[in-house]
C-alpha cells in the first residue's frame, strides 16, 4: 500500500489523538543530556534511534517496539539486527528519515555533526540528545526513555537492578591503577572523559591515562611500563580474549603482570551505556578485589 | 650548492657522525628514565630492564625509523630521476593507497589479527601485496611495447592512487564496528610494533635499494637528459628502470607494512641533499640515504617524547617539518622546480 | 675496397601511426664525410636522423654500423663511437656546465686526465669556459645549446689521433646559437672530420649547411629528393620546388661554396 505521506501522516495523527485521548492534555517533559528540554504533546510512538547504545536502551526501557528506524551497528540485543536503517557510522539519510514518520528522535551527541543536528532541528521532530557520562546518566536515559514512551517507569526491573548495583558500588578513592587497553597496534587507551572511568572509579582504581589530552590516546610500550599499572584490562573485538594482552608477560617489570592481573573483556560491557555496563562493572569490580586479595601490598596507592 | 665540493666530503661525515650520535641520544631518551649507571652496571637494580628498554623496545625503533627513513628518501631520489621531475615521491606509483587499500581488503574479508609468518601479520602482508599490486599496475599503464612515458605513468599513478582510495572507502562502508576500528587503526600504525624481525624483514630491501642505487649512479644522472639521450650515451634505459622501479616498490611497500605511512619524507629529503650537494647522484645517494634516516629518527624521537607518555604519529612531526620546506621550495619559483 | 662505409642504410622508411613520414631511401656514410640533411620544416630530416640512429622504429629497411644491424649493438659499445645531438634536450636538474659536458665521457674508461682535456677542449670550442661552474638551469637558451654540443663532442673524442669509424649526428645543432660562436664550432667540426670522423647534419640554413657538407641530402614530404655534392644540389629550381622560394645562386667570396640570395 503506498499512500501519499501528507495524507499518511494526517490519518496517523488522527489515530494518535484517537488511540492517546486522556494522554494528550498532560504533555510530557524531560531535560536531554544537552540540557535542553524536550517536550512531547503525545506519547512517542514512532522513535528513530542515531545510535547503536541508544537503540539498545530502548530496549531496556521496553520500548523496543516502537523504534522504526535505526543505525548501522546497532546489534543488541538481537532483535534490533532486523531494524531498518537510515544511516551508517557517518552518514545520515535524512530523506529516509523523513519518511519513517518519527514523532521522537533519540541522537547520541558525539555522533552526529553540527550541521546535521541544525538539519534534525529544521524537521520540527523533537530531539533527545543522549551523552551519558556516568552510569546515573544511564540509569536517567533509561528512565527519559520511559516516560517519553509513555510506560509506568516504577518496578521497571532494569532500573531496579540499576538501583541496586550503584548503590552497591559507590564511588570511592582509587587503591589500584588500572591500565585500559582498547588496541595494541598502535596502543591504544581512553582517558578520563570516558564512561569506563565511572566504573572504575566505582570498583576503586583509576585510569593511568585519566589526564590524557585525547580520548583515544596512542601510547607505546615504554608508557605503559613507566606508568606501571596494577592491572591491565584489554577490550578487544568481541568475547575473543586478544592474543595481544599476552605479550605483557614478557615484561616482568609492570605491577599488573607481576600480579597476574591481566585481563580481556567484551567492549560492549565497558564502553556502551547501556545496562549491560553492570555487567562490566561488576567483572572489574570482581578483579579489583581479586587484586586486593591476592596481594594486599599490590597497590600502587 | 651551500657547500662547496671540497667541503662535501667532510660534510658527509659530520652527517654520519650526527646519525650515530642522534641514535644512540634516541636510545637514551624516552618516557621511562634511565640512567646511564643503570644500563652498564650490572649490580644496579634496575640494571635487567634499563637494558631491556633500550636493547629490546627501542634499539629495534630506532633500527626501523632509520631503515623506513632511508627507504623513502632514496626512494624519493631515484623516482625524481626515473621522472625527471623534483616533485616525484614514491607514493606517486601508487604504493601508499595500494597498500592502505591491502590491508582493509585483508581486514574486512579475514578479519585476522594474529596470524602470519613470524612479525608479518596477515594484514602487512595484505598491505604490502596491495602496494606492489598497485605499483605493477601504474608501471604496466605507462608502458605500451618497448616505449614507456613518463607523464602517463604520473597519470596513471594518480588514477591508480584515486582508485585504490575509493575502493578502500567502499570497504570502510561494508566493514563492520570491528573491522573499521582496524582499519582506522592500521592507517595511524607506527614505529611502536618494531621488534629484530621487523627490523631485519626492512633491512634487507632497504640495502639491495641502496646497492641498486649506488650501481646504477652514473645511470641515474644521465638518465636526467631524457630516455634517448640515455640511451645514446650507453645506457640501457629500460633495464635500469626495471631494476630500480622494482628495488623502489619492494623497498617502499615492506617499509609501509611495517612503519605505516609517514608523509614528506620522500619529497624534502631529495630536496635537502640536492640544496647542499647539487644533483650529482653519487653524492645524492648516501647523503639522502643518511638524511633520511637521520630525519626519521628525529621525528620518531620527538613523537614518541615530547607528549609522553603519550605518542604522536611520527608522520605529523615529519609533515610538521616539511610543509614548510615544501612551501618555501614552490615559492622559489621556477628557478628550481 | 679501401674505405668501407661506416654506416648503411637500406631501403629505410617511417610510418607514424600510419602516417608515412619517411619514404624508402638508401644512403652509406664513409669517413670523414659530412652529410648535410636539408628541407623545409616537417620535410623529414629529425626523423631520418631518429632512424640512423635508431630511436625510431623502421616501418621497411635496416639500418648496418661498420656491417652489423644497429639492434644488435651493445649500447654501450655504440656509445663510444656515435655521439647523437638532438634538436631539443630537457634537463631540470642543477648540475654544473662542467658536470652536464663530462657526462659525455660516461660510456669510455679512458681515464680522468684524457677525459679532463677533452672537456677543456670542447668547453673552449663552445665558448663556456667561463660558465663550467653555473648551473645549468640558470644558463640561457643559447647556453643551454652550446653546453650539451660540448656534450655531444666530448663523447666521440677518442684517445686515439684518428677518428675513422666514429659517427656524429647532429639535429639542429646551432639553435639560438650567437654567430660569434658558430664559426669556431664549424671550424672546429671540419678539423674533426680531417681526422676521419663522419657527421651528419641538419640546418635549416642552407649556406650554413653548403659550407659545411662534403654531401647534401634535400627532403622534400618524407622523400629524399637530391644527394649530390653542394654545388650540384643547390639551384635555383630545387629552391622554388622544395622551399618555394626564388633564390639566386652565387659563389661564395672567400669559401666558394654556393650561396643562395632570396630575391
Amino acid at each position: 500500500m503506498r499512500l501519499c505521506p501528507l495524507s499518511a501522516a494526517r490519518l496517523l495523527l488522527t489515530l494518535q489523538l484517537l488511540l492517546s485521548l486522556p494522554n494528550a492534555l498532560a504533555a510530557i517533559e524531560v531535560r536531554d543530556d544537552s540540557g535542553r528540554t524536550v517536550r512531547l504533546e503525545n506519547d512517542a510512538q514512532r522513535i528513530v534511534s542515531l545510535s547503536p547504545h541508544i537503540t539498545e536502551n530502548l530496549f531496556a526501557a521496553g520500548l523496543g517496539g516502537r523504534i522504526v528506524a535505526t543505525v548501522a551497528h546497532a546489534d543488541y540485543p538481537k532483535e534490533a539486527e532486523n531494524l531498518p536503517r537510515i544511516g551508517g557510522y557517518n552518514s545520515l539519510n535524512l530523506e529516509a528519515l523523513m519518511q519513517v514518520q518519527a514523532d521522537l528522535i533519540i541522537a547520541w551527541g558525539s555522533g552526529i555533526s553540527f550541521e546535521t543536528q541544525t538539519k534534525l532541528n529544521a524537521l520540527g521532530i523533537p530531539i533527545y540528545i543522549s551523552e551519558p557520562k556516568t552510569l546515573e546518566d544511564v540509569q536517567r536515559n533509561l528512565k527519559d526513555f520511559a516516560k517519553l514512551g509513555g510506560v509506568v517507569e516504577h518496578d521497571s526491573p532494569v532500573l531496579n537492578t540499576f538501583e541496586r548495583a550503584l548503590a552497591a558500588h559507590p564511588r570511592r578513592a582509587a587503591r589500584a591503577t588500572v591500565f585500559y587497553q582498547i588496541w595494541n597496534d598502535p596502543i591504544q587507551s581512553l582517558n578520563g572523559t570516558h564512561i569506563v572511568n565511572d566504573v572504575f572509579s566505582r570498583c576503586g582504581l583509576y585510569n593511568v591515562f585519566a589526564k590524557a589530552p585525547s580520548v583515544a590516546p596512542t601510547l607505546n610500550v615504554e608508557s605503559i611500563i613507566a606508568a606501571n599499572p596494577d592491572l591491565i584490562i584489554a577490550s578487544g573485538l568481541g568475547n575473543e580474549r586478544p592474543a595481544w594482552l599476552d605479550r605483557w608477560t614478557t615484561y616482568d617489570r609492570i605491577r599488573a603482570v607481576r600480579n597476574q592481573a591481566l585481563h580481556a573483556i567484551n567492549p560492549d560491557l565497558l564502553q556502551r551505556p547501556t545496562p549491560r555496563i553492570l555487567d562490566g562493572l561488576a567483572q572489574v569490580c570482581h578483579w579489583s578485589s581479586q587484586l586486593h586479595d591476592s596481594n594486599p601490598n599490590a597497590h600502587s596507592r | 650548492m651551500w657547500i662547496t665540493k671540497r667541503a662535501q666530503p667532510l660534510t658527509l661525515l659530520i652527517l654520519i657522525a650526527l646519525l650515530v650520535v642522534v641514535s644512540i641520544s634516541a636510545l637514551l631518551i624516552g618516557t621511562v628514565n634511565i640512567p646511564l649507571s643503570a644500563l652498564f652496571d650490572a649490580s644496579d637494580y634496575d640494571h635487567h630492564s634499563a637494558r631491556f628498554i633500550v636493547l629490546e623496545l627501542r634499539l629495534p625503533r630506532v633500527l626501523l625509523a632509520g631503515l623506513v627513513g632511508a627507504i623513502l628518501a632514496l626512494g624519493g631520489v631515484v623516482m625524481q630521476a626515473l621522472f625527471r621531475n623534483p616533485l616525484a615521491d614514491p607514493s606517486l606509483i601508487g604504493v601508499t593507497a595500494g597498500a592502505s587499500l591491502g590491508a582493509s581488503l585483508v581486514i574486512v574479508l579475514f578479519s585476522t589479527t594474529g596470524i602470519g609468518l613470524m612479525s608479518l601479520t596477515a594484514v602487512s602482508m595484505g598491505a604490502f601485496s596491495g602496494g606492489l599490486a598497485a605499483s605493477y599496475f601504474v608501471y604496466r599503464l605507462a608502458r605500451r611495447g618497448s616505449e614507456f612515458s613518463v607523464s602517463t605513468m604520473l597519470l596513471a599513478g594518480i588514477a591508480i592512487t584515486a582508485l585504490a582510495g575509493s575502493l578502500g572507502n567502499l570497504m570502510d562502508f561494508f566493514a563492520d564496528n570491528a573491522a573499521l576500528r582496524q582499519i582506522s587503526l592500521w592507517r595511524m600504525g607506527g614505529l611502536d610494533s618494531a621488534n629484530s624481525e621487523r627490523v631485519t624483514v626492512v633491512a634487507v630491501p632497504a640495502l639491495l635499494l641502496i646497492a641498486s642505487a649506488l650501481r646504477h649512479r652514473d645511470a641515474l644522472n644521465v638518465m636526467l637528459l631524457g630516455d634517448s639521450q640515455a640511451r645514446y650515451l650507453g645506457i640501457n634505459v629500460s633495464q635500469v628502470r626495471n631494476a630500480l622501479i622494482i628495488a623502489v616498490a619492494i623497498a617502499v611497500c615492506t617499509s609501509v607494512a611495517m612503519g605505516g605511512t609517514i608523509a614528506f619524507i620522500g619529497l624534502i629529503v631529495p630536496h635537502m641533499a640536492r640544496l647542499m650537494f647539487g644533483p650529482g647522484h653519487i653524492r645524492l645517494i648516501p647523503v639522502a640515504t643518511v638524511l633520511g634516516a637521520l630525519l626519521l629518527i628525529c621525528a620518531d624521537t620527538i613523537a614518541r617524547t615530547v607528549i609522553a607518555p603519550l605518542e604522536l604519529p611520527a608522520g605529523v612531526i615529519t609533515a610538521l617539518l616539511g610543509v614548510p620546506f615544501f612551501l618555501y621550495l614552490l615559492n622559489r619559483g621556477t628557478s628550481h622546480v | 675496397m679501401s674505405n668501407p662505409a661506416v654506416l648503411s642504410a637500406c631501403d629505410i622508411s617511417v610510418k607514424i601511426r600510419g602516417k608515412t613520414r619517411l619514404q624508402p631511401l638508401s644512403m652509406q656514410l664513409f669517413p670523414g664525410e659530412v652529410v648535410g640533411l636539408m628541407g623545409p620544416n616537417g620535410a623529414g630530416k629529425t626523423t631520418l636522423l631518429k632512424a640512423l640512429t635508431g630511436d625510431l622504429e623502421l616501418t621497411t629497411g635496416d639500418v648496418k654500423l661498420h656491417g652489423k644491424a644497429l639492434d644488435v649493438w651493445p649500447l654501450g659499445d655504440r656509445a663510444k663511437i656515435v655521439s647523437v645531438m638532438p634538436q631539443h634536450t630537457r634537463l631540470d636538474f642543477d648540475f654544473s656546465v662542467a658536470e652536464v659536458v663530462a657526462m659525455g665521457r660516461s660510456p669510455h674508461n679512458t681515464g680522468n686526465t684524457f677525459d679532463r682535456q677533452c672537456i677543456d677542449q670542447a668547453l673552449a670550442v663552445c665558448g663556456l669556459q667561463g660558465l663550467t661552474e653555473q648551473p645549468y638551469t640558470q644558463l640561457s637558451g643559447g647556453e643551454q645549446q652550446r653546453c650539451h654540443l660540448a656534450r655531444c663532442l666530448v663523447q666521440i673524442e677518442q684517445s686515439t689521433p684518428t677518428l675513422t669509424g666514429c659517427t656524429l649526428f647532429l639535429d639542429e645543432p646551432f639553435n639560438s646559437i650567437d654567430i660569434g660562436f658558430i664559426d669556431a664550432i664549424k671550424a672546429y667540426l671540419k678539423r674533426l672530420a680531417e681526422r676521419g670522423l663522419s657527421i651528419v647534419i641538419s640546418l635549416h640554413d642552407a649556406n650554413m649547411l653548403a659550407q659545411l657538407s662534403d654531401r647534401i641530402m634535400v627532403l622534400h614530404q618524407g622523400k629524399c629528393v637530391a644527394s649530390d655534392a653542394p654545388k650540384a644540389v643547390m639551384t635555383p629550381a630545387l629552391f622554388r620546388t622544395v622551399f618555394g622560394v626564388s633564390v639566386d645562386v652565387i659563389s661564395h667570396p672567400t669559401s666558394h661554396t654556393p650561396w643562395a640570395i632570396p630575391l
